[in-house]
């Protein structure tokens, strides 16, 4: 093929896709149907997984009670002890906070339905013990954190979150997979279905490659146009989809979680990148490899 | 120059359909091929487009020995010939200029050369007003006016007709042989596949008829040839 004729081709492309409206806007619009089903499963599944995440944040936590007959120096001594714990080496901690009794009976008297039941409480019956609120980094290492916070504070003053984080946690590892999976699944589905597409484009023009080979064209000349095409179709569908998907996500997925007040989405900007890219890559691969597989089956006359 | 020596032709489901023919065109000939349907004309073009290969003997037209041909050779052996079919084959969503210049495209003609050069096959068909026109919008002589002009816009030595006529009336048709014999005239060899006997014998021209797949004569406008 001569390199002056790589202007024509592309320009061929454009022409065919322009002219070929009816074909190529169904591929278009195949393609755009799969992007958003495969767009919004995967911002479904990003978002539960980052509320299931938010929500194990808050439980990686470990209660360490302080007995309440133990004096002001023997509490601030194991404080000590746990400042120096938490400033090793490879520390599991990521930070305390130390909650004094008084601390504690406020904070549970601003909660819902217990103001009545602890109005009866104050600073001089106060039932509720000092406590030191430990925020843990990694959860496969929490039972060597746990040992260390016993030697401390006592076996039984420790009270912790790891087993509800544990399930919660393996909840959110299985929705990733099976996410994953499906998500798999749709992209492999969405690509059969849009190759299928374009070869219905290429065999309504089997009789335009059958006359241009007749007329000495070479497999190169008469497949390029095709995948400029291909490349076309690809890169319109990407577009409109990232457009709708955002609509969708900003609008109507805003819509719904607004009804729920625990859900707050993760922002769209966050998706900037990975959609559109998302969107691009399948459009290209799935626009240039069908148009090409296809055209080189009609190749042969 | 075409060459046919002692070229068999066995389709893979095996059926005949050429055995043992001998033919000799020579360049500025202006050959019809004859004969009744399924009697081996449509094979013998298949063979000179190289759509179908022989089952034995030679063939050669031009520089291109086709029986020993390797296939990617044979977009070259396509751009020396110019051909025109019964169902014209024009690009039903090209204009009447893109479809002639498409085939000056394919063998990566200068854009200058394919401007200077189309209008002028344009109007030695009598096409000119109507080149931005869609083949679709035109008659079946028309159709196949722009199939001709497309068929020697690379200036190929050999032009084949296949049923040139098969599809337009007969005025068109006479017009039509008029053009090839204006093309011959042009120094071009032509090979005129046809049926239409009434105007194989208003032509005169030398005709080879073939039944069976044999030759069964060769006749030079009434005089007999040596086969």
């Amino acid at each position: 093929m001569k390199l002056r004729n790589i202007p024509h081709l592309i320009g061929q492309g454009f022409v065919s896709f322009w002219r070929n409206g009816a074909m190529t806007t169904a591929a278009i619009l195949v393609l755009i149907c799969c992007m958003l089903v495969l767009g919004s499963f995967y911002v479904v599944i990003d978002n539960l997984d980052k509320f299931i995440e938010d929500q194990s944040e808050s439980i990686k936590t470990i209660n360490a009670y302080v007995d309440g007959s133990e004096s002001d120096e023997a509490v601030n001594a194991k404080e000590l002890m746990l400042f120096e714990l938490s400033k090793m080496e490879n520390s599991n901690i990521d930070h305390y906070v130390r909650i004094t009794k008084a601390e504690a009976l406020e904070d549970m008297k601003n909660r819902e339905g217990l103001e009545d039941v602890l109005s009866k409480f104050d600073e001089s019956n106060n039932p509720l013990p000092e406590t030191f609120r430990i925020h843990f980094k990694d959860i496969d290492s929490v039972q060597s954190l746990m040992r260390d916070l016993e030697e401390i504070f006592g076996a039984d003053m420790i009270k912790s979150e790891v087993a509800m984080y544990e399930s919660v946690n393996d909840i959110s590892t299985t929705i990733t997979l099976v996410g994953l999976w499906l998500m798999l699944i749709l992209l492999v589905i969405a690509i059969l279905i849009i190759m299928n597409t374009v070869k219905l484009t290429v065999f309504a023009r089997r009789k335009d490659i059958a006359i241009m080979r007749y007329i000495g064209a070479t497999s190169t000349f008469v497949v390029s146009p095709f995948i400029v095409e291909g490349i076309l179709i690809g890169v319109v569908a990407a577009i409109i989809s990232t457009g709708i998907q955002y609509y969708l996500y900003t609008e109507v997925f805003a819509d719904i979680a607004a009804g729920y007040s625990a859900i707050s989405l993760v922002p769209a900007l966050d998706y900037l990148y990975i959609i559109p890219v998302a969107f691009l890559a399948i459009g290209l691969f799935a626009g240039i490899v069908a148009s090409a597989t296809s055209v080189k089956k009609h190749l042969d006359v | 120059m075409i060459e046919f020596k002692d070229v068999t032709m066995v389709y893979d489901n095996g059926t005949p359909a050429l055995n043992g023919v001998n033919l000799l065109i020579e360049d500025g000939d202006f050959v019809f091929i004859v004969g009744r349907s399924g009697a081996g004309k449509t094979t013998l073009t298949k063979l000179l487009l190289r759509e179908e290969r022989v089952s034995s003997g030679k063939l050669t037209v031009d520089k291109f020995k086709l029986d020993k041909m390797p296939r990617r050779k044979v977009p070259y052996l396509r751009r020396s010939l110019g051909v025109v079919f019964q169902d014209f084959r024009l690009f039903p969503n090209m204009t009447v200029y893109e479809n002639v210049a498409f085939a000056m495209r394919v063998v990566g003609e200068k854009n200058s050369v394919i401007k200077k050069r189309v209008p002028y096959f344009l109007n030695l068909v009598e096409l000119t007003d109507k080149a931005d026109r869609f083949p679709g919008e035109l008659s079946g002589g028309e159709q196949q006016r722009v199939a001709f002009a497309r068929a020697i816009a690379n200036n190929p030595k050999i032009v084949i007709a296949d049923e040139p006529t098969g599809n337009v009336d007969r005025k068109m048709s006479l017009e039509l042989m008029d053009l090839l014999i204006r093309i011959n005239k042009l120094g071009k060899t032509v090979l005129v596949v046809t049926h239409d006997m009434e105007l194989v014998e208003r032509f005169k021209k030398r005709t080879v008829t073939i039944d069976d797949g044999i030759i069964i004569s060769d006749k030079n406008g009434g005089a007999v040839l040596e086969a």
